[in-house]
């Protein structure tokens, strides 16, 4: 039976003749579409290089996406040699630019700094000038006092007599004068100690290489901090975050392109003494590892940032560190407290998923305030010089 | 001027049977389930009973007819809901069409809306697990949306087969 | 037109089939499934300056390295890995306990030993801490 379109009285005709005549060709285009992207995603999947190498006194891995594999290869040998050299060169104890840089300012004269710390020095200063000093890193003797510098476990804690003498003449980062590429000590106490920052500014540092390099996709896992740029195929790097206290993972994260997540915790360096257990963050106001925080994760795009802020925030502990997070410019942090609670930031809260296993755990919410708002606490060892 | 067009009286058949599964797969998106991904998939029924009736050609009309005007109806076109719809009509109707054009004499409703309905979910998981959330996990699903797809493939065929008999005993 | 179906719920030999089939399927989906995504079926050890080697962790079994202090023993048990002796003195590679999830790193720093749990498919990209 034969109808044709002006003796069809359907009201719908007009969308039959559409699903009849375009329904086909559009289909068509559309599996064509996704036959293609399938293809498109399935031979992206194969670039994965991977790299790793114990430097800058931990293990660090690679992971670049790329097509060229030789560029990868190139690239990654090329950063391990570049993160030896800075490891080498930032030294805290062991003799180097960094140990040289510390007697020429306990000599309180004017000398030309070695360019390998310069920069280094300048941002760990203005990132503790931020962190009302709570990073400090120019305290290497107190934290050699504690014996945390140097392979050697500790086995006890220095006397209460060593760390009060050490306290009486504290160093800040203020007691550094810079002028340009020329340093002056203000104490004699002086010893630069950068290990809070140093490898949040490598491995940043890395990256940036990379992408100069040309490459798009690439992370890199520094000891458990870590940085990333682009994707993973056709995802986010996925991070896993350690839970602090038990075995296994508490939560994960989706890095956005360019950005670094770097965690303090009392955990990865600690003696136990007593029955008393010392890690290796000591809080400059009192001489002692800090004891108000479990862990601080921190989200951002400037790697010696999220190192300092870290440990800023860590030492700063959950009453103190909205404040520090202000002045920082930290939105992203998570903190677990001595309870086992979780504080993180409304922004971070966005950002985390945590585990299933961490259903019970009591999650409290809270903003980065500016210093009229939270109760203002003075800090030690943040002097000026002049 | 105007274009002459055959409206064939496949074509008023196509479009009310594919009304109906689209009516259906309106309806049936307005449900909550249960769990997520598991649906009855009534609008199968229409496709199943099309099939049987008028063979697989009728059958891929009416479900590509309704899985696109559904999607366009609940504003999902193009989303992933719709690709999602539209991979798992596509598998099952390929099932449907390799049971069809092979093993027709041995295979009844019931078997063919089984298969369907189980490489529709399957089809479905491994869209959404390839395309949109490539995370592992989800492939933990995969026994259950299997075990949902054998009971509704029954349940379905059931349903078919009253409508069937409803239909021979009062044709149109 | 096919109007040789009559609309009953006729079952034939192919429904049997197909059915019975489709039950196999959950059982086999239960299977390849629990294999869970993101568990570990490698891990890789890095000893000092050595070249990386692959172990599986489908079996249970120890592997001892050395590295620049001595010898790290590293046990894998029902695809899990931690250390279980090291010659360096703070054990915090030890006391880390055991680790499932691919993608994280168990780090001996003294001796120079770092573990990284493998997978196909992984779960996480690298693992903060």
């Amino acid at each position: 039976m034969m109808f044709y379109i002006s003796s069809w009285n359907s009201p719908c005709k007009n969308i039959q003749m559409f699903a009849r005549f375009d329904l086909m060709r559009w289909l068509a285009t559309l599996l064509l579409a996704i036959a293609l992207a399938a293809t498109l995603t399935a031979c992206d999947r194969q670039n994965l290089h991977r790299y790793q190498s114990f430097s800058f006194g931990t293990l660090i891995e690679i992971k670049i996406r790329n097509s060229d594999s030789s560029l990868a290869d190139q690239a990654s040998a090329r950063l391990f040699h570049d993160f030896d050299s800075m490891h080498k060169d930032w030294h805290a104890w062991e003799p180097g630019k960094l140990t040289q840089t510390s007697d020429l300012l306990v000599k309180a004269e004017w000398f030309t700094a070695d360019d390998s710390v310069l920069e280094l020095i300048k941002l760990a200063q203005q990132y503790s000038q931020l962190s009302n000093g709570l990073f400090n890193p120019v305290i290497g003797k107190l934290i050699h006092a504690w014996g945390f510098q140097g392979t050697e476990q500790p086995e006890t804690p220095p006397s209460q007599e060593n760390i009060d003498k050490l306290l009486a003449d504290l160093p800040g980062a203020n007691d550094i004068e810079i002028d340009g590429s020329m340093m002056r000590g203000h104490n004699d106490q002086i010893s630069l100690d950068l290990g809070a920052i140093a490898k949040g500014y490598a491995v940043a540092a890395g990256i940036q290489k990379l992408r100069a390099k040309g490459i798009q996709n690439a992370l890199i896992n520094a000891g458990g901090d870590l940085c990333g740029i682009g994707r993973q195929g056709e995802r986010s790097w996925r991070i896993g975050i350690r839970n602090p206290s038990a075995e296994g993972i508490m939560a994960s994260i989706e890095l956005n392109n360019d950005e670094c997540v770097f965690t303090s915790g009392d955990y990865e360096r600690f003696f136990t003494h007593d029955g008393k257990r010392y890690h290796h963050i000591i809080d400059p106001r009192n001489g002692y590892p800090a004891d108000k925080a479990v862990s601080v994760t921190v989200l951002h795009n400037n790697g010696a940032i999220a190192d300092a802020a870290s440990t800023a925030l860590f030492i700063a502990g959950p009453n103190g560190w909205q404040e520090i997070a202000a002045k920082m410019g930290v939105s992203d942090i998570m903190m677990i407290d001595r309870q086992g609670r979780i504080i993180m930031t409304p922004s971070m809260q966005k950002r985390i998923k945590l585990e299933a296993s961490e259903s019970n755990r009591a999650v409290l919410i809270r903003e980065p305030l500016p210093a009229d708002f939270s109760a203002g606490s003075s800090m030690p060892g943040q002097r000026g010089h002049e | 001027m105007s274009s002459q067009f055959e409206i064939t009286e496949e074509d008023k058949k196509i479009a009310s049977f594919a009304a109906l599964a689209i009516a259906i797969h309106v309806l049936e998106s307005g449900f909550p389930s249960p769990v997520p991904g598991i649906k009855p998939g009534f609008a199968n029924i229409i496709t199943l009973l099309v099939l049987f009736r008028y063979g697989w050609r009728f059958a891929a009309w009416v479900s590509l007819l309704r899985v696109t005007a559904g999607s366009l109806l609940l504003g999902t076109f193009m989303s992933p809901t719709f690709v999602l719809s539209l991979a798992g009509a596509l598998a099952s109707l390929l099932t449907m069409l390799l049971l069809w054009t092979t093993v027709r004499p041995w295979v009844g409703l019931t078997g063919v809306s089984v298969l369907a309905s189980v490489s529709h979910v399957m089809a479905q998981l491994f869209i959404a697990w390839w395309l949109f959330i490539p995370h592992p996990g989800i492939l933990v699903l995969a026994p259950l949306l299997v075990t949902a797809g054998i009971l509704f493939g029954i349940f379905n065929a059931i349903i078919a087969s009253s409508i069937e008999n409803r239909l021979v005993a009062d044709p149109k | 037109m096919n109007r040789n179906f009559t609309g009953s719920l006729e079952i034939k030999i192919g429904d049997w089939l197909i059915i019975l089939c489709c039950l196999l399927l959950i059982p086999m989906a239960w299977v390849m499934t629990t294999h869970q995504p993101g568990a570990t079926t490698a891990i890789e050890i890095t000893a000092d300056d050595k070249t990386p080697v692959i172990y599986s962790v489908t079996n249970n079994h120890s592997v001892k390295v050395t590295g620049e202090l001595g010898q790290s023993v590293i046990e894998i048990r029902d695809g899990k890995v931690r250390f279980s002796d090291s010659p360096c003195n703070s054990k915090v590679c030890i006391l880390s306990g055991w680790h499932q999830h691919s993608g994280d790193h168990i780090i001996c720093l003294p001796n120079k030993v770092g573990i990284t749990l493998l997978s196909q498919n992984e779960l996480f990209d690298g693992i903060n801490f």
